[in-house]
Formats: structure tokens, C-alpha cells, sequence
């Protein structure tokens, strides 16, 4: 134990037992915490964008790189907030998105390689880590939600594509098949078709757009950049709304029938006794 | 240069018997490897009997497969969701005025226990299984509502998280002082928002019956599953409720300060 250890837990006013149990309280919030954060920032993520993260070839210069930052910053905007508030801690973006990333290299190994065989190279996911450090990085610093919104939310934004290109450059070669330029990631998606092959043809190989990444690619990186800062606000709101902690009164009928018919108060519990005293 | 065991100060906050027994993992230990031996024996069952039986919901052996877990495991989960929550109401605590602070501390405990068994079991849906419906949509569509990854995921990993999110809100109210004098906005939220994703199915089964949309797993006729999944956030707002309380009974219950010494 440090001497900074010490000193909190001093300050605490706690006798060594009580610090026991706070330690025991520690852990269980963050084993609650962190199957919540898992779970809902991939639900949020898996059925707002997920199908432009699910194929290689739906990692594209125009939407992948403008959906994704924009439906992945909203939960990393709302535990940053929930944490912010209620533990002062700057880990929201990182937890969120590392979970996030966790939660999606199970699946896709475990879901789509293992249960329908598609190639991990086809489903391999992308990764937001870099913009959540920045995002974390830049709350820390500047303590406000405000500051961390209009540059936090843009590195977030403008980062996601260059963190992502280290391991999606080779994809993005051409090849030539059957007589046609193509690239490698679209090569691998017509050897295995999906459901989702039709939407593909029509959403994605289209437009003026159509390169194989070059200046195209910062267009969609600052349009999502824009769209990320409002959606950071919105959700930062939603994540202290979330943090409100209100109950409101009941009648005397609903304590008389719970047991708490004599209840001076709404937060207290009943006369608190000293160990053993009863139970 | 050589150290000597005792002069190496010790990372652990001094325990006692007593810090023990105020919150015993045995029983979340148990209902998580119950719950990932289930969880596992459907993903195991998807693997072997998908392909091979779960692509035409009019063949006898989709009958025989699927639609048989279908008739069981619905039955079994809400039945099973039944007794926990006629057990939890009948043996209410009646007399919560007198309640000592210790008895109080440790249904806190309590509480967060439920809550482990929550938000693991609604891991299930939101991650694993949920993604993993993706995989099956994308590769044969579907005929029924009833697909081999619905039975899976819609009627088993839901009713699933429902049981327990029901429970944790029967255990709260039921036996926690603060619970039971007023309605906790958060701890609704938290339980009734992920809950209505099971009627919230109504409504998507309804849109797929009409309109083709597999093609896109992010339709808008899935938002309101991400939209129900983000009221688990107002845990926020429920673990300033428990917290709260809970520093006030680790001083009234755990005895006078830590001196010096016991810091040491």
C-alpha cells in the first residue's frame, strides 16, 4: 500500500473492515460496468453501421469511413460521460470501444468463421481504439465536455481511417479479375455472395467516388469528423441523464404492501445497528 | 542486496472473516458457469444442426430440431422466471423499518449479484448471439420468424435476461428500504428498457414479413433494438443510488476509523 493509499483511505474515514468491503464494492461495479459497456455499445453499433464493419469489401472510401466514427462515438460519448460525472475517471471512450472490439473479434471468429464459414479475412472488424485514446486523452486534459466535443470528437473523427490503414492497405491493392480491375477485398467478396451483395452493388459501387481510397477518402473522414461532434454532445446529454439517480414517491399503499409502511424518508434505510445486532 | 519478506509492504487492505461473508461469490460463480454452460450448448447445437436441419421451416426435420426447442426452452425459462419471482415476492421482507444496517449492507451486495447475473446474461444477446444472428441473415435469409438463430436468440437469450432483470427489481423493492419508499427511476429504466425488445420482436417480425430487408442488418426497422438497449445506460443512475447509500452504511456498520496501524 502506498502512502498516497494511506492517506485516501484515511481521509475515508472507514474502519479496516468497511475498507474491505468498499475494495469487494470496487470490483463488483466493475464487473457490472464492464458487461453493460460491452453490451450495449455493441448492440448500439452491431444495428446502426455493423454491416460496413461485418465485410472487407464493405470497407469503403465513402460510407465505412462516415458511418462507423459516427455510430461508435455515441456510446464512447455517453460512458464518458457516466463515468466523468460519477467516478471523475477519463476511460469512457477507451472502455467502450475496447469491449467493443473484444466483443466483435469473438463473433467473428466464433459466429461467422466458425459457424458459417466465411474467411476471418473476409470479416475481419475494424478499430476505433486510436480516436477513444485521443477522445479520452483530451477530456483528461481539458476537464471539459465542451473542449472535448469540438476537438476530441473531430481527431475522432479524421483518426479513424488513418488507424485503420495499417492493416486494410493490402486489401485495397487492384487486381485484375476475369479481364476487370478490381480490388483484393472486393476479389474475396465475390467468391463468398451474401444476403447483403445486392445492397453492396447498389449503395456502395456507385457515385463518383468509385477509387481505390486516395483524396476521396478525407472527404468522407471530415464529413464524419463534422457529424461526430454533434453526435458527441447529444450523447455526453444522454450519458448525464443517464446518471440521474431520482426516485419518486410511492403511496402508502405500495410500502404497506413492501414492507416499509413507516418509511420517514426515501433514501435512508431503517436504524442502523452495529454488526450482529440483527439480521 | 537482499529483502526481507516482512519489510515489503503489503497491497492488500486488511480483511477479516465478517468482510467476507458480507458478499459471497458462490452463487453468482455457480449461475455464471450454469449460464455459460447453456449459452455454449446453443452455440454447439447451432453448429451441429443449422445447416443441416434449420433451412426450411416446413421440413419435418425443422419440426423435429428446432421447432422442439422452440416448445421447450419458452415454457422452461418463463416457467423458470415464474418461481424465482413467486419466491422472491412471498418471502418479502415485511418489516423493513426495523431492518439493522448490516442485514441492509448485505442485500446491497445482494443486489449488485443480481446484477452481475443481468447484464451477463444480456451480454449473450447484445454481443454474441446478436452478431451471430447477422451471420445467418446474410447467408440464407429466412422463411419463419422462426429461424435456428431466432430460437436461439430472440426466445431464449431475451426471456433470459428478462428473468433476471425482473428478479433484480423484485429483489430491490422487496427487500432493500430505499427500493421499497419510492420508485427508482434508474433501476425501471435499466430493467423495463431492455425488456421491451421481447415485444419490440412484434414489430420487427412484422416489418420483415412485408418488407425485404435482409439485405442490410443495420435497417431502421432494427433501431428500436439499439434505442431499448441504451436505457441500460441509467445503471449510471442506479449505482449512484446503491453507492450512495452503501458509503453511508460502511461507516455506521463497519466500526470507527482505520488508525495508523492498521493501515500499515
Amino acid at each position: 500500500m502506498t502512502e498516497n493509499d494511506r492517506a485516501i483511505l484515511k481521509v475515508s474515514e472507514l474502519s479496516p473492515q468497511a475498507i474491505g468491503w468498499s475494495r469487494t464494492l470496487d470490483l463488483l461495479i466493475i464487473v457490472v460496468a464492464a458487461f453493460l459497456i460491452w453490451s450495449v455499445s455493441h448492440i448500439s453499433f452491431l444495428l446502426l453501421g455493423g454491416d460496413w464493419d461485418f465485410f472487407i469489401d464493405w470497407k469503403d472510401r465513402q460510407y465505412w469511413i462516415l458511418i462507423i466514427p459516427i455510430t461508435t462515438i455515441i456510446m464512447a460519448a455517453s460512458f464518458q460521460a457516466i463515468f466523468w460525472n460519477l467516478f471523475r475517471l477519463p476511460i469512457g471512450a477507451t472502455a467502450s470501444l475496447l469491449l467493443l472490439l473484444l466483443g466483435t473479434w469473438i463473433v467473428r471468429y466464433h459466429s461467422w468463421e466458425g459457424l458459417a464459414y466465411f474467411p476471418i479475412s473476409l470479416v475481419v472488424p475494424g478499430t476505433c481504439l486510436m480516436g477513444a485514446l485521443v477522445l479520452d486523452a483530451i477530456l483528461v486534459l481539458s476537464r471539459s465536455w465542451l473542449v472535448t466535443g469540438m476537438f476530441g470528437a473531430t481527431l475522432y473523427g479524421l483518426l479513424f481511417y488513418p488507424a485503420n490503414w495499417t492493416y486494410m492497405a493490402g486489401y485495397f491493392q487492384p487486381v485484375m479479375n476475369m479481364g476487370d480491375m478490381t480490388s483484393v477485398a472486393d476479389l474475396i467478396g465475390y467468391v463468398f455472395p451474401r444476403a447483403g451483395t445486392p445492397e453492396y452493388i447498389r449503395i456502395i459501387e456507385r457515385g463518383t467516388l468509385r477509387t481505390f481510397g486516395d483524396t476521396p477518402t478525407w472527404v468522407s473522414a471530415f464529413f464524419a469528423a463534422f457529424v461526430c461532434i454533434f453526435l458527441y454532445y447529444l450523447f455526453w446529454g444522454l450519458g448525464v441523464l443517464a446518471c440521474n439517480a431520482r426516485f419518486f414517491p410511492v403511496g402508502e399503499r405500495f410500502k404497506s404492501l413492501y414492507g416499509a409502511k413507516g418509511a420517514k424518508d426515501q433514501t435512508a434505510g431503517g436504524p442502523v445497528t452495529q454488526p450482529g445486532a440483527s439480521s | 542486496m537482499s529483502i526481507q519478506a516482512s519489510s515489503i509492504p503489503s497491497a492488500r487492505v486488511p480483511s477479516t472473516p465478517k468482510a467476507e461473508k458480507m458478499f459471497n461469490l458462490g452463487p453468482v460463480a455457480i449461475g455464471w458457469g450454469l449460464l455459460l454452460a447453456i449459452y455454449a450448448g446453443f452455440r454447439l447445437y447451432q453448429g451441429a444442426f443449422s445447416f443441416e436441419y434449420g433451412l426450411d421451416a416446413t421440413s419435418p426435420e425443422f419440426a423435429t430440431y428446432w421447432l422442439t426447442l422452440f416448445q421447450i426452452e419458452v415454457p422452461l425459462i418463463f416457467g423458470s422466471g415464474l418461481c424465482i419471482w413467486l419466491y422472491l415476492w412471498f418471502t418479502r421482507d415485511r418489516d423493513m423499518d426495523n431492518m439493522s444496517g448490516e442485514t441492509e449492507l448485505k442485500r446491497y451486495f445482494g443486489l449488485l449479484a443480481w446484477f452481475m447475473m443481468y447484464t451477463f446474461s444480456f451480454l449473450w444477446i447484445a454481443s454474441f448471439f446478436g452478431e451471430g444472428d447477422a451471420t445467418w441473415h446474410q447467408t440464407v435469409i429466412r422463411d419463419t420468424a422462426l429461424t435456428p438463430s431466432h430460437i436461439v436468440v430472440f426466445y431464449a437469450c431475451v426471456p433470459m435476461y428478462i428473468v433476471f432483470g425482473v428478479s433484480s427489481l423484485l429483489y430491490a423493492t422487496t427487500r432493500i428500504p430505499a427500493f421499497a419508499r419510492g420508485y427508482s427511476l434508474p433501476l425501471i429504466m435499466a430493467v423495463l428498457g431492455p425488456g421491451l425488445i421481447l415485444p419490440n420482436l412484434g414489430f420487427n417480425e412484422w416489418g420483415h414479413a412485408f418488407w425485404m430487408t435482409e439485405e442490410i442488418f443495420s435497417h431502421p426497422l432494427h433501431w428500436g433494438f439499439p434505442i431499448l438497449g441504451w436505457t441500460g445506460l441509467a445503471l449510471g443512475g442506479l449505482f449512484i443510488q446503491v453507492i450512495g447509500r452503501m458509503a453511508v452504511l460502511f461507516k455506521e456498520v463497519g466500526g470507527p476509523p482505520a488508525e495508523d496501524a492498521d493501515l500499515a
